[in-house]
């Protein structure tokens, strides 16, 4: 009996403390109540994308919507230093416009100055991901993501782990931030919450789309937007000597995308041939989530826009230019990548001439899109 | 009605204390601690060896004595350490009887340590060298009798069924960003983190993090090859009564094989990248390879008196 009366006086307690505010984060159950009703509360001004011709609409999470006050506020903490536990570094330290939305560097550099394992990925038509990251297939929805370089420990990237209290804090105590949370998600009675925060930096990062680059202008007419060099080199690209559209496909380069037309969600990995030492712990790619033999060395093919902005290039940034990407791919690898039994079937040796390599380079390089790297919407605004 | 009365006044003050929302946490957990001496539950305590696996001071007397012939070096042989992390997930506790009856303890949601029968078992208090918070657990809630208990056996781990849940929704104890394991969309069973204060070693660290790998997802359905789950059975030879007796977890046994004397080590638990981890998993009950319980017996745990 006695237990009974304690149980339910703590109960009473955590009924009190819940309507007094203290709770830390916020309950989603008045949302879903009032979907079931059919009437979906009013999350902000719907986004409009404005897409590249050929570009098909990003697949958006059902509870996330994209609206514009949410890419606003998602601008402000990409480039928040706050997010930070030392506040040295925000999501835009490691992804700068003017390199596509990466920083340039063999691996990464945490806060706290431990280096990553992973070149950090560029992050034109992040919204198109089927995966996000180099290898894991776990993380789909960049808000899943999100959370890795906040509060992630192995690396430590921005250090937020066991933080949240003091990330909360620091944006709640910020009146700039107050307006913009409350703006961006309006039905939340208390809308600071890291779920908040991963949605605000998704939506953000969802209209980070590329598609006006040179390339783009010569797919849409213009005949003269590329170079008979680029021309040549996009033929080989697109041919069967190069084959390199195998795995850099479609209209974002890759062979894996998301969009609202995707039905079926076609996952692939490969092993591009790089020297097995290059697959050492804890880069084994696919391997690390499936320990199959088979997987080891398995990364994901990245879009190739803005590739030219992007290197040094690999997930551990070992190829330094795009003239030693093609080298690689023409010797079908390297080191003992070349016999690797995980290679994939388009990695293999075949030949071309020093010009047909400048040719295929200037292609690559056509496909930087100088307006998306100088868009004033993507910029820092602090 | 005697205890009614306590009970009130002590769940009084903890609402106001806990409530006025400017007092902080701290209040609430000593008020909660408090209560606890009244509440019924299976009581844990840590140690290194001989000493309290205490934040924010050395620790030391938890090494094994070397000799010309023998050097067995565990957490580093004897160079004083610091803790910096130590919580882990318990759950799914059975007590067996002395008829061999099989009783499942329920553990109720707490809105705090407890959640889907699972406890966090929080050993760092943010001090020191210790990551964290300041808050502590050291207790399952649950109703037990006052008798002696021929076995109890608990699971050091989240339930597959909680550990894919969305951690951003999810209750406490499991929304804590310490034990929740974004790039592998699930949670840290077990983090335990040392580092020496030895000044011929400095700043050498052990990191021990256990939990679910080898993990695909089809249709929202995530299948982990390797479950990596230790079962924690404890026989006392005078068995375990959990009104006069505590579980006690030993870092030094949970890392025994472990030298960090020399440079620091690590097992994330990441299948052959973490050659590390083959040497303390099987002080967890653990194999390394299949991450399956039950192939060799657990050290780490034990009965001893409260």
């Amino acid at each position: 009996m006695n237990k009974y009366i304690t149980f339910s006086l703590l109960f009473l307690l955590f009924l009190q403390c819940t309507q007094l505010g203290l709770e830390k984060e916020k309950s989603s159950g008045s949302e879903g109540i009032l979907l079931l009703l059919g009437t979906s509360p009013s999350e902000g001004t719907p986004y409009t994308w404005n897409l590249p011709a050929g570009f098909p609409k990003p697949k958006v999470p059902s509870d996330n919507p994209i609206t514009v006050e949410k890419v606003e506020l998602g601008r402000f903490l990409f480039y928040d230093t706050r997010l930070s536990e030392n506040e040295t570094q925000s999501c835009g330290s490691c992804h700068k416009q003017a390199d596509a939305f990466t920083d340039g560097l063999v691996v990464s550099v945490g806060s706290t100055g431990q280096s990553h394992p992973r070149n950090a990925q560029h992050l034109s038509n992040v919204a198109y991901n089927l995966r996000q990251t180099w290898a894991n297939p776990l993380l789909k929805k960049l808000e899943d993501q999100a959370r890795v370089p906040m509060f992630g420990d192995n690396p430590v990237e921005l250090g937020m782990k066991d933080r949240e209290d003091l990330l909360l804090e620091r944006l709640q105590n910020d009146p700039d931030y107050v307006s913009k949370f409350k703006a961006a998600f309006p039905n939340d009675q208390n809308p600071f919450s890291v779920l908040n925060i991963t949605k605000a930096l998704s939506s953000f990062q969802r209209t980070l789309i590329s598609g006006n680059s040179a390339y783009d202008k010569y797919q849409a007419g213009d005949l003269s937007a590329l170079s008979a060099s680029a021309i040549r080199g996009k033929n080989l690209f697109f041919g069967e000597r190069a084959e390199c559209f195998h795995c850099h496909g479609g209209f974002n380069f890759t062979d894996t995308v998301l969009h609202t037309g995707t039905v079926f969600e076609e996952v692939t990995f490969h092993n591009n041939g790089l020297d097995s030492s290059r697959f050492v712990s804890p880069n084994g790619g696919l391997y690390e989530f499936t320990f199959q033999e088979s997987d080891r060395g398995k990364f994901r093919a990245p879009s190739l826009r803005n590739v030219e902005l992007t290197a040094p290039y690999m997930h551990d940034g070992s190829i330094p230019d795009l003239l030693s990407v093609i080298n690689h791919y023409t010797n079908g690898g390297t080191g003992d990548g070349t016999t690797n039994p995980n290679r994939d079937v388009f990695v293999r040796n075949f030949s071309l001439s020093e010009s047909e390599k400048q040719d295929l380079v200037e292609f690559l390089k056509s496909l930087t899109d100088t307006e998306f790297i100088a868009n004033p919407k993507f910029e820092d605004p602090f | 009605m005697k205890y009614l009365y306590r009970s009130a006044i002590a769940a009084l003050f903890i609402i106001f204390v806990a409530c006025d929302g400017s007092s902080g946490s701290n209040n609430t957990m000593l008020a909660l601690a408090a209560l606890t001496a009244q509440q019924q539950g299976i009581q844990f305590s840590a140690v290194v060896g001989d000493s309290n696996a205490d934040c924010g001071e050395d620790i030391s007397g938890h090494g094994d004595s070397q000799s010309s012939s023998v050097t067995i070096q565990h957490v580093a042989g004897v160079m004083p350490i610091g803790l910096k992390d130590l919580r882990f997930y318990v759950s799914e506790f059975e007590l067996v009887d002395q008829n061999d009856n099989v009783v499942d303890l329920d553990v109720p949601n707490t809105g705090i340590w407890q959640y889907g029968g699972v406890t966090l078992l929080d050993f760092e208090n943010g001090k020191g060298s210790c990551s964290g918070t300041a808050e502590t657990n050291n207790f399952v809630q649950t109703s037990v009798e006052n008798k002696t208990y021929k076995t109890v056996r608990f699971t050091v781990g989240v339930p597959e069924t909680l550990n894919h849940i969305d951690y951003n929704n999810a209750p406490s104890p499991l929304n804590i960003s310490g034990l929740t394991w974004g790039w592998t969309m699930g949670y840290r069973f077990f983090v335990g983190e040392f580092l020496s204060n030895d000044a011929a070693t400095l700043g050498n660290a052990a990191v021990l993090h256990i939990g679910s790998t080898g993990c695909s997802e089809s249709g929202g359905v995530y299948t982990c090859t390797n479950s990596n789950r230790s079962v924690i059975e404890i026989t006392p030879t005078e068995g375990f009564n959990p009104y006069t007796q505590k579980i006690q977890f030993d870092l030094k046994k949970a890392v025994a094989g472990w030298d960090i004397s020399s440079g620091s080590l690590s097992c994330h638990s990441m299948g052959a990248m973490d050659s590390n981890c083959s040497t303390v998993y099987p002080n967890f009950g653990l194999d390394y390879s299949t991450g399956n319980a039950g192939s060799v017996a657990q050290t780490v745990f034990a009965v001893v008196s409260k």
